[in-house]
């Protein structure tokens, strides 16, 4: 399996389990638990997408975790930033949870995963 | 009478063997090493403007075992082509009729040397497969070393690792007289001691290098699995090693890779640790999530 | 080779000191013994021969190759007057020859040399034995040994304190060997007509100045490069022929002189093999 593959795999399967421990930590979201998690597994099959792909081109593990928190941070940013019905916003228990995943999926694409090799000439 | 000074001796005794080649190509600068079949000395080529060594028998008359454990070592050396192996240049006939071979002149230190600066097991075992794979390769071309030890391995200048003194290798495909006694103390196989070198099989060089891992490992504390595997090579009977180098290579790769190894069988808990071991930075991610979960979980419900 | 002696009354001769003429067939037959090292029995086989010519000859060859180390010993190690050692070293070897020492000697229990010198402790040790020896006097037959030459020798080191007398015994029968190489190296060649080979291993190997290199021995001799290395290789390859043939006066058995020749030289020789050539 190829690294921007297995990052858009891992990173949909996080998103979704992500989402679904909103149940846990906020359970007055439960009626909205759907789209939750929907919209976790989405951000996640994007962040992997990228840093998978990023993974495929830089062969650093420094490197390869430092864009998966960036990445992630963004993206789990750009969800935070949705107020709730109630007008907060969960920055923390969005934002926190969903670098952790981005190092995980940045971890996971820069060990395993097939490079793309050059065509031999 | 002449009166000789300790220094003209000594001159003398170096002299009265030098190397009389029948050609000029070579020129002769100084001894560099003397075994018991031969002396080898630095030399310059004139033809390709380099550093070599040249390997000469000590048989001042004709000695047909010295002659051809040196004649033998020649063709091993030129028949196994590896970065472990000195290349042979050249071979040939002194003016006096001393046997010679010309080779690569390797600059470094023995093992033995340069063994206290290999401070970490991996330092060890790097310079340890590079020996292995030597062994490995030459094994795979038919040819069995027979006195693997510390002053048969090189360490060059830029960290290449040579094994050298092939003058008692035997030859799988040659059928040898029986009765010699071949290796080192220490490091020779139970079959060896017995003088059957004759038949000798990659597995007695199992043996050395098993007593050779032991020796570089020192009495630092080992792991039990790298231990099994140095004893898996010591094994009294032949059929108990590994039958090659090739599969001693892949078990140490194995080993350092942190994969289980055929030489030990891993309990539950040490399959554990290894995955663990291997893995930490992906676990300790996961814990750090679900941690982090469980406090978010917490805290919400803690009025 | 300049024989002197010190004069005194002589009743009649014991043993006679041949100059090194007695390395002779080397240096007559260089060619045959370019790969077969002399043929040629240890001093001890030959001191045991019933022949009593060939044992004289025998003990004759025995006190070349030992009577200069015995006097730098004597002096050196037992700080002996250069009169008292020279008439120690005529006492023990005349004593030698007469009471047969030599014969006793046993390779399983040491190696000849240190026999040899052990012998020469004692007979010091037994001060009565050696003042009855020297005091013989007319009845003893002296050799015909260069002692101011050796004496002058001594110059070279007269601060020498002799630690290990073994090693210090060894290192001088081996440079009186190959200074006795040395001289019939010159005499062979200057016999030959080839006295310029001999010059070059002189002044490449004996006498080396700090850049002696082929083309300055060259330049110097008036020789091509080729023609040094043509010479040096004839003269190395004589040395190491004659010096091994003269080993043989300095061993008792087979074993001890492939032991010595390896030692000295690192080469492995086959005194059995050349046997019969």
């Amino acid at each position: 399996m190829n690294k921007p593959l297995l990052g858009t795999l891992l990173g949909g399967v996080l998103g979704v389990f992500d989402g679904l421990t909103a149940l846990i930590s906020a359970p007055e979201t439960a009626p909205d638990i759907v789209g939750i998690v929907i919209g976790s597994m989405c951000k996640g099959l994007i962040v992997g997408a990228l840093v998978g792909w990023y993974a495929s081109r830089v062969h650093s593990l420094a490197k390869g975790l430092l864009v998966g928190v960036v990445v992630s941070a963004f993206f789990a940013f750009l969800i935070a930033a949705i107020p709730q019905s109630d007008g907060t916003h969960y920055w923390v228990e969005i934002m926190l949870p969903g670098m952790i995943v981005g190092l995980i999926v940045g971890y996971a694409t820069q060990t395993f995963g097939r490079t793309r090799t050059l065509p031999v000439r | 009478m002449t009166w000789l000074s300790d220094a003209v001796v000594g001159r003398l005794r170096e002299v009265a063997t030098w190397p009389e080649l029948t050609s000029d190509r070579y020129e002769i600068r100084r001894p560099v090493g003397r075994g018991g079949m031969g002396t080898v000395y630095a030399a310059y080529d004139t033809v390709l403007e380099r550093e070599v060594a040249i390997k000469v028998s000590n048989a001042l008359v004709p000695d047909d075992g010295l002659e051809e454990r040196l004649r033998l070592e020649a063709r091993v050396l030129a028949r196994l082509e590896h970065p472990g192996i000195v290349p042979v240049h050249d071979a040939g006939v002194l003016d006096d009729g001393r046997l010679y071979y010309v080779m690569k002149l390797v600059h470094g230190e023995t093992l033995a040397a340069r063994a206290p600066a290999l401070t970490t097991e991996a330092d060890r075992l790097a310079v340890f497969l590079r020996i292995a794979e030597t062994v490995a390769f030459a094994h795979d071309s038919g040819v069995v070393h027979r006195d693997l030890q510390p002053a048969n391995i090189m360490v060059g200048r830029f960290g290449e690792v040579l094994v050298l003194d092939w003058g008692v290798a035997r030859l799988v495909d040659l059928i040898e007289s029986p009765g010699i006694r071949v290796g080192t103390p220490g490091f020779m196989a139970p079959e060896l001691q017995r003088g059957d070198s004759a038949t000798a099989e990659p597995a007695a060089d199992i043996f050395a290098l098993g007593a050779l891992l032991n020796w570089i490992l020192g009495d630092a504390a080992v792991p039990r699995r790298l231990r099994a595997i140095a004893n898996k090579c010591a094994q009294p009977d032949p059929r108990d090693r590994y039958s090659n180098a090739a599969d001693l290579v892949a078990d140490l790769s194995r080993y350092r890779a942190g994969l289980p190894v055929s030489a030990h069988r891993d309990t539950l808990a040490e399959r554990a640790a290894l995955w663990f071991t291997k893995y930490q930075t992906l676990v300790f991610l996961i814990a750090a999530y679900l941690l982090m979960r469980a406090l978010f979980a917490f805290f919400q419900r803690t009025p | 080779m300049a024989v002197q002696g010190r004069s005194r009354d002589r009743a009649k001769g014991v043993l006679s000191l041949s100059p090194p003429d007695r390395l002779s067939p080397m240096v007559a037959y260089p060619c045959a013994f370019m790969r077969f090292p002399v043929t040629r029995r240890s001093v001890l086989e030959r001191i045991r021969e019933a022949d009593v010519d060939e044992r004289r000859a025998a003990f004759g060859d025995l006190a070349t190759a030992y009577w200069r180390p015995s006097y730098h010993y004597l002096r050196l190690h037992w700080r002996l007057s250069p009169e008292t050692a020279e008439d120690v070293v005529q006492a023990f070897f005349t004593t030698a020859f007469e009471k047969g020492y030599v014969e006793k000697y046993d390779p399983a229990k040491a190696k000849f040399r240190t026999f040899l010198r052990t012998c020469l402790d004692r007979f010091i040790q037994n001060t009565r034995q050696a003042e009855s020896a020297i005091k013989r006097g007319g009845e003893a037959t002296l050799l015909s040994l260069d002692f101011p030459g050796a004496e002058h020798e001594l110059a070279a080191y007269p601060a020498l304190v002799v630690d290990d007398a073994d090693r210090f015994f060894h290192d001088e029968t081996i440079r009186a060997l190959f200074a006795r190489t040395v001289d019939a190296m010159r005499d062979a060649f200057t016999r030959e007509g080839k006295p310029q080979v001999f010059d070059v291993f002189a002044r490449h190997d004996l006498h080396p100045s700090a850049d002696a290199t082929y083309a300055t021995v060259a330049a110097d001799l008036r020789l091509t490069t080729g023609q040094v290395t043509n010479c040096l290789h004839a003269a190395r390859r004589r040395f190491r022929e004659l010096a091994l043939a003269s080993l043989r006066d300095v061993v008792a058995t087979d074993d001890e002189y492939r032991a010595e020749a390896r030692e000295l030289f690192g080469v492995e020789v086959s005194p059995e093999r050349s046997r019969g050539v």
